[in-house]
C-alpha cells in the first residue's frame, strides 16, 4: 500500500493575497527549506518512507485535517482577512523560530509599592512560570524610569498612564515593560503574579508563541472563541470594556484579552477558574512544561515574594 | 456579583454583593477594612484596561478613572482590590444550585451524592464546575 502524500497528512495554512506579496515572501522563502523537516511533515515523510502508516491511521489523519480546515475557515469567517494573513505568517515563522533555543530573559530591578526586587530576584520569580513560556518567548522584562502617557488616538481621557506593555511583533521575541507608574502604586504579588501572568500570555498566544504547531494554534483560538460566546465565560473588564467600530476587530481583541486574563488567573489563583477555561490554559502549558503545577508554582511564587519582602523588612 | 475578600494571609475580611447600581457589605469580619473600602469607593477607584497600538505592535495596560454607573463597575472593583493586594474570590451560588438540582435525580443513599452535598459549599469554583461538567456528561 502506498504511503500517504504530504497533502493528505498535513494541513498547510493557505497563503493569502497579502502574504503572497511584499516583504513577507522573501522572509518565507528563506525558511522554506527548513519547513520540510518540522512537525507533522516529519510524520508524513516518515510514513511515506516506511510504509508503516496503516489505513485506519490514514483515515484518522484525513479526518483531523478536515477538522482543521473547518476550524480555519470558521476562524477566518469570525475574524476576517487580517487574521488569516497574520495567522499564516505566525504558523510559518513559528516553525523556524522553534530552533532558537532557550536564552535567558534579560531582567532589570523592579520597584513596587513598599518593596523593590533585584534583577536576580525577578529571575527567581520567572522560574515559577512554565518552562518554554519565558526564555524562548520573551527577550526582556524591565522597569522603565519613564512615565508613559496612553496613546491619544483611542479617544481616551487625558493623563492616563501606561502601567505595563508587551510588544507583540511576529518577527521578534516579546518585550515586557513595567513603567514608572507601578512604583509606589501597585502591590508586589499583583504585579509579579497577575500582571506578569497576563503579559506572558500575550507572548505565548496563537500568534506570538514560538513553539506551537499550526494545529495547536488553531485549536487554541477555536477554544477561546467558543468561550467568548459562552454565558459562563470568565468576566473581566479587560475583555468586556473593548469596543471597536470594526466588529471582527473587536471580537479578535477580545479573544486576545480573554486568553491573557484566564492565563493570569491560572497563574495567580487557578481555583477561581471555570474548569473549561482551566483546561484550555493547562493544555497549552503542559505542552511546554509537563511538570508544571499551577497550584504548587503559585505557592512557590507567593513564598518567594514573601521571603523577599521579609528580607527587606529585616534589613531596614 | 458576590465577592469575598481576604488578606494575603487568607483571613476573610468582608463579602460584597455588587450590582451596577448598588454595593452591599455582608459578612463583615474587619470593620477597619470596611471603612477603608467605603472611602475608596466614594473617593473614586481607577480601572485598568488594555489598548493595542498597531504601529508599535504593542499591548499597553493603562490606568484611568471609571464612573460609578459604568456597566463594568463591579469587574473594575474586583480588579482594583487585587491591585491593592487583596485576595478576591468571586462566589458562584448558581453553580451550587445547579449541582443540587441535578443531584435530586440521584437516590439519597448514593455515597458520592452524600460526599458532594456535604462538601459542595466549601469547594472552589474550579472544583464545583468540574463536578457540574461531570454530572452533565452522564
Amino acid at each position: 500500500m502506498e504511503g500517504p502524500t504530504k497533502q493528505e497528512n498535513n494541513f498547510e495554512i493557505p497563503a493569502t493575497e497579502k502574504t503572497k506579496n511584499g516583504n513577507l515572501i522573501s522572509r518565507l522563502n528563506k525558511i522554506a527549506k527548513k519547513l520540510t523537516v518540522y512537525g507533522s511533515l516529519t510524520l508524513s515523510m516518515y510514513g511515506a518512507y516506511t510504509g508503516f502508516v496503516n489505513t485506519s491511521e490514514k483515515y484518522t489523519r484525513a479526518r483531523e485535517i478536515q477538522e482543521m480546515k473547518l476550524e480555519y475557515e470558521q476562524l477566518e469567517n469570525e475574524y476576517g482577512k487580517r487574521f488569516s494573513d497574520m495567522f499564516y505568517v505566525a504558523s510559518e515563522l513559528g516553525k523556524e523560530k522553534r530552533e532558537d533555543g532557550a536564552q535567558r530573559t534579560a531582567t532589570s530591578s523592579i520597584e513596587l509599592k513598599y518593596n523593590s526586587f533585584t534583577a536576580d530576584q525577578v529571575q527567581q520569580v520567572l522560574d515559577t512560570y512554565p518552562k518554554g513560556w519565558v526564555y524562548n518567548e520573551v527577550s526582556s522584562i524591565e522597569q522603565s524610569v519613564e512615565e508613559k502617557e496612553a496613546p491619544k488616538e483611542y479617544g481616551l481621557q487625558d493623563n492616563q498612564k501606561v502601567i505595563a506593555d508587551c510588544s507583540h511583533d511576529l518577527y521578534e521575541k516579546s518585550k515586557i515593560t513595567f513603567y514608572n507608574s507601578t512604583k509606589e502604586r501597585l502591590d508586589s504579588y499583583y504585579v509579579l503574579s497577575e500582571l506578569l501572568g497576563h503579559e506572558l500570555a500575550h507572548a505565548n498566544d496563537w500568534i506570538t508563541d514560538n513553539e506551537m504547531s499550526t494545529e495547536d494554534r488553531l485549536e487554541l483560538l477555536t477554544a477561546i472563541t467558543g468561550r467568548l460566546d459562552s454565558e459562563d465565560r470568565y468576566k473581566s473588564n479587560y475583555v468586556e470594556s473593548i469596543v471597536n467600530e470594526d466588529k471582527q476587530r473587536e471580537k479578535y481583541l477580545k479573544a486576545v484579552e480573554y486568553w491573557a486574563e484566564i492565563c493570569s488567573q491560572y497563574f495567580s489563583d487557578p481555583s477561581s477558574l471555570h474548569v473549561k477555561d482551566f483546561r484550555i490554559v493547562d493544555r497549552v502549558v503542559q505542552k511546554s512544561d509537563l511538570e508544571f503545577s499551577p497550584l504548587f508554582q503559585k505557592l512557590d511564587r507567593t513564598n518567594l515574594i514573601t521571603s523577599i519582602i521579609r528580607s527587606h523588612v529585616n534589613t531596614n | 456579583m458576590l465577592i469575598q475578600i481576604k488578606n494575603i494571609k487568607g483571613d476573610s475580611l468582608i463579602t460584597i454583593k455588587c450590582n451596577p447600581d448598588n454595593i452591599e457589605f455582608e459578612d463583615i469580619q474587619d470593620e477597619k477594612f470596611r471603612s477603608w473600602l467605603k472611602e475608596q469607593i466614594s473617593g473614586g477607584i481607577t480601572q485598568t484596561k488594555e489598548v493595542y497600538n498597531p504601529d508599535s505592535k504593542t499591548y499597553s495596560i493603562i490606568e484611568g478613572p471609571i464612573e460609578k454607573n459604568d456597566a463594568n463597575y463591579c469587574l473594575v472593583l474586583k480588579d482594583f482590590l487585587k491591585r491593592s493586594g487583596y485576595v478576591v474570590i468571586e462566589k458562584h451560588p448558581e453553580i451550587e444550585e445547579e449541582i443540587k438540582e441535578i443531584l435530586k435525580k440521584i437516590p439519597d443513599d448514593n455515597e458520592d451524592k452524600k460526599i458532594i452535598l456535604e462538601k459542595l459549599h466549601n469547594l472552589s469554583y474550579l472544583e464545583q464546575t468540574t463536578i457540574l461538567e461531570e454530572l452533565k456528561s452522564k
